[in-house]
C-alpha cells in the first residue's frame, strides 16, 4: 500500500484493515502531499512480484501522480505482476483542508483555494495503455475493485466521491463542531448537505 | 575519462555498489553527466530509475528506505535539481529514514561568480542534511565522503548530502587505499547494536506498568518488528493498543483490544482509550497529536524509543527505556504480571468504534450521484465547477 496525504489519509487510518504482511507507507510527520504513486512505484521496483495498491485523492493526482502515472506506463510491461492499482478519490475539493476552514477557523470553503479542477482519470490511464475504471455509483465498488486487482497491467480506479463528507475527529469537542456549523452556514444552501451529514456523525458516535 | 581507474565518478558509482545500492533515483542533467556516464558503465550492477520531477526521486528514495530497500539513494542535478530534491527529502527527516542525496554542482573554478545555475548548495541542504552534507572538493575525498554519508545516514536515520563538482566528477580517480598524513583510506562496515535498556529501568518501568489498572499501549513505527512482544505485552496486562499512523501496519488491528489508529484521523476507540487509562506505553512513537495523548497529569507514562532524545518529546514521561522495541519488550515482559486489566472496557470501545464506522461507511451522502466531471468535459469544461448546486437534495 501508497497512500498519500489529504482526506484520503483518513480513511486510510480509519477504515482500512491492512492483510497481515501488507507493508503501507506515506509522508506521515511531513504530509506532504504527492506521496502515494512515487512512493507505489518504489514499493513495486522494491517487490515486482506483488501487487501494488495506491491511494490518492484528486489533488495530490494533480501535483504529481499523473506525471508519476507516465512513469507506471512506461516501466509495468518489466514487472513480474504487473497490477498497481491506483485509487484516485474525485470529490473536487482539497476536502481535508476544506474541513480545516470550517474546524479550526470557523470560515466557509473558499471555492477560489479549495476547488481541484476536473480531470478524466480513467480515461487518461487508457490513453497511457493502462487500464481505467470510473465509479459513480456504490454499487460498482466491488466489481471495480475484482476488474482491477484481476487485471493484466496497472489500473485507475476513478472513483466520483462527495466532498459533503464530513472528517468529523473522534469525540470532537461540541465546540470544534459549532466551528464546522458556523463555517458551512456561510457556504452555499447553506452548507446544509453537510451540516446534515455532520450532525448523523455524530449521533453515529453517541446511539442510543 | 581518464586512464584505467576511471573517473571520481566511476569511483563514486563503484562505492554505491559497495555499499549494496542497485537502484538509485533520479533525473538528468548537465551538471551530473559525469556521474550519469559512470552510472551507465555499471548499468549491470545498479539501476538508474528516472521520475518525471527530482521531488519524486527524492520520494521514491524515502519510500526505497520506508518499504525495507536500504539506505535510498537519489540523485539530481546542481541548482533547479537539486532545488527540486528537497521536499522527499524531507520526507526522510521528517519520519527519519535513510537517504543518500547525491547532487551536482556547477565546476569549482566557477563557484562563487554567479554562474549558470549556480545554487548555494550547502545553505540549500543546511537544515535537510543536518547529519553530513560535504562537497567533495577534490577526486581525495571519494571515497570517504560517501562512505562517512552512508554510515551517517544509517546511523541516525536521516537524510544524508554528498555534492560532487563537475569538475571533481571528471577528475581522474585517487589511487585506492592512500596511507599518509591528510588522506583518509575509509570502508563500508556498518553495524547496529542490540540496545537493550538498564536492568533498574526495566524494574521501575515494570512497577509503573503493574501498578497500573488501566493501561493503553501506544504504537510507532519504531516497534515494526516487534508486533509478537507488542501483543504478548498487551495481553499480558489486559491493555488496549492504539497506533500512530506510522504505526498502522505493526499490529494485526482485528485484535479485539486493538483500538485503531490515534489522534485528529483517529477513531473513537483510541480517544476512549486514552481518555479512560491511568498508564500509558509509548513504544517507538513520536506521534505528533498531543491533544489526544491523556492529558498531562491523568496517566502515568512509560517510553520505550532507540533514540534517547526523542524520550518525553511529545508526553511527558515517567521512565525512558532507551532500547529498540524488540528486544526491550522482551527484557520487560518477564517482569510484568499477567492481568484483567481493562481488557473488558477496551473491547468494548472497539466494538463501538466498528459500529461507528459501519455507520460511517454506509452513510448515504446526496451529493455521492452528481456528476463531478470529468469525461465528458472536453473542451467544455464549466471555468469554475459548481459542486455544490448540482447536488440533490
Amino acid at each position: 500500500m501508497a497512500v498519500d496525504v489529504g482526506s484520503v489519509t483518513y480513511w486510510y487510518a480509519r477504515f482500512l484493515r491492512l492483510p497481515t504482511g501488507v507493508p503501507a507507507h506515506l509522508s506521515s510527520t511531513l504530509a506532504s502531499m504527492g506521496s502515494a504513486m512515487p512512493y507505489g512505484i518504489a514499493a513495486k521496483l522494491l517487490h515486482p512480484g506483488r501487487p501494488v495498491v495506491a491511494l490518492a485523492g484528486d489533488g495530490a493526482m494533480q501535483m504529481n501522480g499523473l506525471s508519476e502515472l507516465i512513469t507506471v506506463a512506461d516501466r509495468w510491461r518489466g514487472w513480474e505482476d504487473p497490477r498497481f492499482v491506483v485509487l484516485v478519490l474525485d470529490n473536487g475539493d482539497l476536502a481535508e483542508v476544506s474541513w480545516e476552514q470550517r474546524e479550526m477557523e470557523g470560515d466557509p470553503r473558499f471555492p477560489d483555494s479549495q476547488r481541484v479542477p476536473p480531470f478524466p482519470y480513467a480515461d487518461y490511464a487508457r490513453m497511457l495503455g493502462l487500464d481505467g475504471i470510473r465509479v459513480d455509483r456504490a454499487q460498482d465498488v466491488g466489481p471495480a475493485w475484482r476488474a482491477a486487482l484481476g487485471a493484466d497491467r496497472p489500473c485507475v480506479i476513478h472513483a466520483v466521491v462527495d466532498p459533503d463528507t464530513p472528517l468529523l475527529p473522534p469525540r470532537s469537542p461540541q465546540e470544534k463542531v459549532d466551528s464546522m456549523l458556523r463555517g458551512l452556514a456561510q457556504e452555499p444552501d447553506d452548507g446544509a448537505a453537510a451540516a446534515r451529514l455532520l450532525h448523523e456523525q455524530q449521533r453515529h458516535e453517541s446511539p442510543g | 575519462m581518464s586512464g584505467d581507474a576511471g573517473t571520481v565518478a566511476d569511483a563514486l558509482v563503484g562505492r554505491l555498489v559497495d555499499w549494496g545500492v542497485d537502484r538509485v533515483f533520479g533525473y538528468a542533467g548537465d551538471g551530473i553527466d559525469p556521474l550519469l556516464g559512470a552510472l551507465r558503465r555499471r548499468r549491470a550492477d545498479v539501476e538508474l530509475v528516472t521520475a518525471r520531477h527530482e521531488e519524486m526521486a527524492a520520494f521514491m528514495a524515502s519510500a526505497q528506505a520506508k518499504y525495507g530497500g536500504g539506505v535510498g539513494v537519489c540523485l539530481a542535478t546542481q541548482g533547479p535539481g537539486a532545488v527540486h530534491l528537497l521536499n522527499g527529502l524531507y520526507d526522510a527527516k521528517l519520519d527519519r529514514r535513510p537517504v543518500v542525496a547525491i547532487v551536482g554542482q556547477v565546476v569549482t573554478t566557477a563557484l562563487g561568480a554567479g554562474y549558470q545555475q549556480e545554487v548555494d548548495l550547502h545553505t540549500l541542504f543546511k537544515d535537510v542534511c543536518a547529519p553530513y552534507l560535504q562537497t567533495a572538493a577534490t577526486a581525495d575525498q571519494i571515497p570517504h565522503v560517501l562512505d562517512d554519508a552512508f554510515r551517517t545516514a544509517l546511523a541516525t536515520s536521516s537524510p544524508v548530502g554528498v555534492i560532487v563538482p563537475h569538475d571533481v566528477q571528471k577528475a581522474e580517480a585517487p589511487e585506492p587505499d592512500p596511507h599518509a598524513h591528510g588522506l583518509l583510506t575509509t570502508s563500508t562496515a556498518f553495524a547496529t547494536p542490540r540496545a537493550v535498556p538498564r536492568e533498574e529501568d526495566l524494574r521501575a518501568a515494570a512497577d509503573l506498568l503493574a501498578a497500573g489498572e488501566r493501561v493503553a499501549v501506544l504504537v510507532g513505527q519504531g516497534a515494526a518488528g516487534a508486533e509478537e512482544e507488542v501483543r504478548q505485552v498487551v495481553e499480558r496486562l489486559g491493555a488496549g493498543l492504539t497506533t500512530s499512523l506510522l504505526g498502522k501496519p505493526v499490529v494485526d488491528e482485528s485484535l479485539p483490544s486493538h483500538c485503531g489508529v490515534m489522534g485528529h484521523l483517529g477513531t473513537t476507540a483510541s480517544s476512549d482509550l486514552m481518555a479512560g487509562c491511568d498508564t500509558l506505553l509509548i513504544v517507538g512513537s513520536n506521534d505528533p497529536w498531543t491533544e489526544y495523548y491523556p492529558a498531562p497529569g491523568q496517566a502515568r507514562a512509560v517510553q520505550i524509543d532507540l533514540t534517547a532524545r526523542n524520550i518525553g518529546t511529545k508526553h511527558p514521561v515517567d521512565v525512558a527505556l532507551v532500547g529498540d522495541a524488540r528486544h526491550t519488550l522482551d527484557a520487560l515482559l518477564p517482569l510484568l504480571p499477567a492481568r484483567e486489566g481493562w481488557r473488558a472496557e477496551v473491547e468494548t470501545f472497539v466494538a463501538g468504534w466498528r459500529e461507528v464506522a459501519r455507520d460511517r461507511v454506509t452513510q448515504e451522502t446526496p451529493g455521492s450521484t452528481r456528476s463531478t466531471s470529468s469525461t465528458s468535459c472536453q473542451g467544455s469544461c464549466p471555468p469554475t465547477r459548481r459542486w455544490r448546486s448540482t447536488s440533490a437534495r
